[in-house]
């Protein structure tokens, strides 16, 4: 499948007067292949904005190669934009502007069919409140209309910096469903979150970045499995001697609250088959598969910024 | 085009505008007021009327100085009183102490003299225009970038200068129609209140073109008043960028210059302030005096006054200056400096 997003050894530095030197990207790479949706994660200040605004031609790189749509950005810019919808932070608008007002300008802009508006504003759920001032709308209310503002253009790829803040759990879900639909009319999403629960939920691949850089990427099933140590959850009636079986057996077991965690296991049906040989009986057996928040707490904090940098 | 399209609606459609619109349309109609009941017309019974006073006027005069009131009595104690020889008339008396024959203008209201009003009139309307106009240029930027709307625009339209170029040139289109239609109003109710409180008379070709000619001259100054204020918010990125700047130059520029260059005692300190500038541009030419060299001087009798001219053509060399050097400066600065 072919990459519509292509980063390679991108590289940042912000220099200030006051704050000195502050490497926000630090040879950063980033393949996003097509029809995907992506997950774009990591800490705070760890550069995934920077890395979307140089993308979308806001911030000069120091170095570094991009591509978007198969043409070099910064310079192929000005041909691919219509075709990439994006929303970058947190979203504002003109308080005394309506939804509908907003859209029109943009639409006009960028030279977009009028009747694109009604379609955007009923994906967003907006077409009641439509005619009302931004300013009377809640932060969720806006985010909506950021996402629709993206949405206007018929984007082949969408780029959503934090799209689910401020949204409730229902505005969540339809973000959700809206981000699915999308990826399923073959429109490549890539998606900023820190709502780790919905990134492990809607996207097909994810990239993990810290301190300016990659330090993980693929799909979302790959990723989960690469940090899977093969960890499971035994009850059995006497667990002291349970444990002493395993152990002599030769795997490693933690006991924990008369609950035994076996460890760096392949196979589940070793522990059965060992403890029954015994005439120890498993009365629950889990696997303890790592999900995407756990798996992103342990790749970041190995790479955690010192205290005091961005 | 689209986008030219795009940023003349979003100037129309922003509250600031127009409010300050209104504002000025507000002020323009309290100073035209003024104007208006502040004259009359010169009808031929106001001016018999005026004539029957100054006439009783100097009946009056007469005879108070035939009877010697006019040099004293209890109204002027103490007053010398001059020799008025015997026998002579009221009108001999007055001759006497060189005093005029009082003059029917003077009986008379003030009246609009078009010829007379129309110059610092259009010259009033180009500085409030001036004003409008930097605050329209300053906001229209400004408001984008603290709204993120200049973010979003960029998102759509990759190429910085084109887009900075279309704003200005939006905002230059914008503020060229609120003068030409606020201007078509002005100059009709200016020949509506010397049709009503005054006259037309003495004015020729040469007066519609002079008034004409500066009518254009405060329109560039407006679409100039209007880039200064976009190109300074657009490089603070802030609306009170600009007017920071303003009142800066304002306060630094104009008061703190004149008083460290007095001081100093540099010759023509109008030399160094915009401001001299600006109103040399309107009227043509301004001509400043210098006594400073008298103080020193051994010359006896009159001492002349050194001059100093300022021609619209010095003008139109330092407010482009001035301009460019800011445009440009902006147009730099946001091709190069990252959107954060």
């Amino acid at each position: 499948m072919a990459a519509v997003i292509e980063i390679e050894g991108l590289r940042k530095t912000y220099r200030t007067l006051r704050r000195g030197e502050h490497r926000a990207l630090d040879g950063l790479d980033l393949s996003v292949e097509a029809g995907q949706v992506h997950g774009f994660l990591g800490p705070n200040g760890c550069g995934k904005t920077t890395t979307l605004r140089t993308l979308l031609g806001l911030i000069k790189a120091d170095s570094g190669r991009m591509r978007l749509l198969g043409r070099d950005v910064p310079a192929a810019l000005p041909q691919v934009a219509g075709a990439i919808g994006a929303i970058v932070e947190s979203p504002q608008f003109f308080p005394n502007f309506s939804a509908r007002k907003t859209l029109t300008l943009l639409a006009t802009a960028g030279g977009v069919r009028r009747s694109r508006i009604d379609e955007v504003l009923d994906m967003v759920g907006l077409t009641e409140r439509a005619g009302d001032k931004v300013k009377g709308y809640s932060l969720g209310m806006k985010q909506r209309l950021a996402v629709a503002s993206a949405l206007l253009k018929e984007p082949e790829l969408l780029i959503l910096d934090e799209p689910a803040n401020g949204l409730d759990p229902a505005g969540i879900r339809e973000m959700r469903d809206l981000m699915r639909g999308l990826a399923a009319s073959g429109v490549t999403v890539v998606l900023s979150s820190h709502i780790l629960g919905e990134v492990q939920q809607i996207c097909d691949s994810v990239t993990i970045v810290a301190r300016g850089k990659r330090i993980m990427s693929g799909p979302v099933e790959q990723v989960l499995a690469s940090q899977d140590k093969g960890e499971f959850r035994v009850r059995v009636a006497d667990h002291r001697r349970a444990a002493e079986i395993i152990s002599a057996a030769g795997a490693t077991v933690d006991v924990q609250d008369e609950i035994l965690i076996v460890k760096e296991l392949a196979d589940p049906s070793w522990i059965t088959s060992t403890l029954a040989a015994h005439e120890l009986y498993v009365a629950e057996l889990t696997p303890l598969r790592p999900d995407l928040e756990s798996v992103f707490l342990t790749l970041t904090d190995s790479v955690a910024a010192p205290v005091g940098v961005r | 085009m689209n986008l030219f399209k795009a940023e003349v609606s979003r100037l129309a459609s922003r509250r600031f505008i127009q409010i300050v619109v209104v504002l000025l349309v507000l002020l323009l109609g309290v100073i035209w007021a003024g104007l208006f009941f502040s004259h009359q017309k010169i009808t031929p019974e106001v001016r018999q009327n005026a004539e029957t006073r100054a006439t009783q006027e100097w009946d009056r005069l007469k005879a108070d100085c035939e009877s010697g009131r006019l040099f004293g009595g209890p109204d002027m104690p103490g007053k010398p009183r001059p020799e008025v020889p015997s026998g002579m008339t009221g009108e001999e008396c007055l001759q006497q102490i060189g005093m005029q024959k009082p003059k029917a203008e003077w009986f008379m209201p003030s009246t609009f003299d078009f010829k007379d009003y129309v110059q610092p009139m259009v010259i009033i309307f180009g500085v409030l225009l001036c004003l409008f106009a930097f605050l329209a240029g300053a906001t229209f930027v400004g408001a984008e970038w603290s709204s993120g709307g200049m973010m979003n625009l960029l998102l759509w339209r990759p190429r910085r200068i084109p887009v900075l170029l279309t704003k200005a040139l939006a905002l230059m289109a914008a503020v060229t129609a609120v003068f030409a239609a606020l201007g078509a109003v002005w100059t009709l109710l200016l020949y509506l209140t010397a049709k009503l409180r005054g006259h037309f008379d003495g004015v020729t070709g040469g007066v519609v073109q002079s008034a004409g000619l500066t009518g254009l001259r405060a329109l560039l100054l407006v679409l100039g008043a209007s880039l200064l204020g976009f190109a300074v918010a657009s490089l603070g990125r802030r609306t009170a960028a600009a007017l920071g700047a303003a009142l800066g130059l304002a306060l630094i520029g104009e008061v703190g210059a004149r008083i460290v260059l007095t001081l100093l005692r540099v010759t023509f300190v109008e030399k160094w302030l915009l401001s001299s500038y600006v109103t040399a541009w309107l009227e043509k030419k301004s001509t400043f005096e210098s006594y400073e060299h008298c103080a020193t001087s051994n010359t006896v009798g009159e001492c002349k006054p050194l001059t100093l001219e300022l021609t619209m053509n010095h003008s139109a060399l330092v407010l482009g200056v001035v301009l460019a050097l800011t445009v440009g400066g902006a147009m730099y600065a946001f091709q190069k400096r990252d959107v954060t």
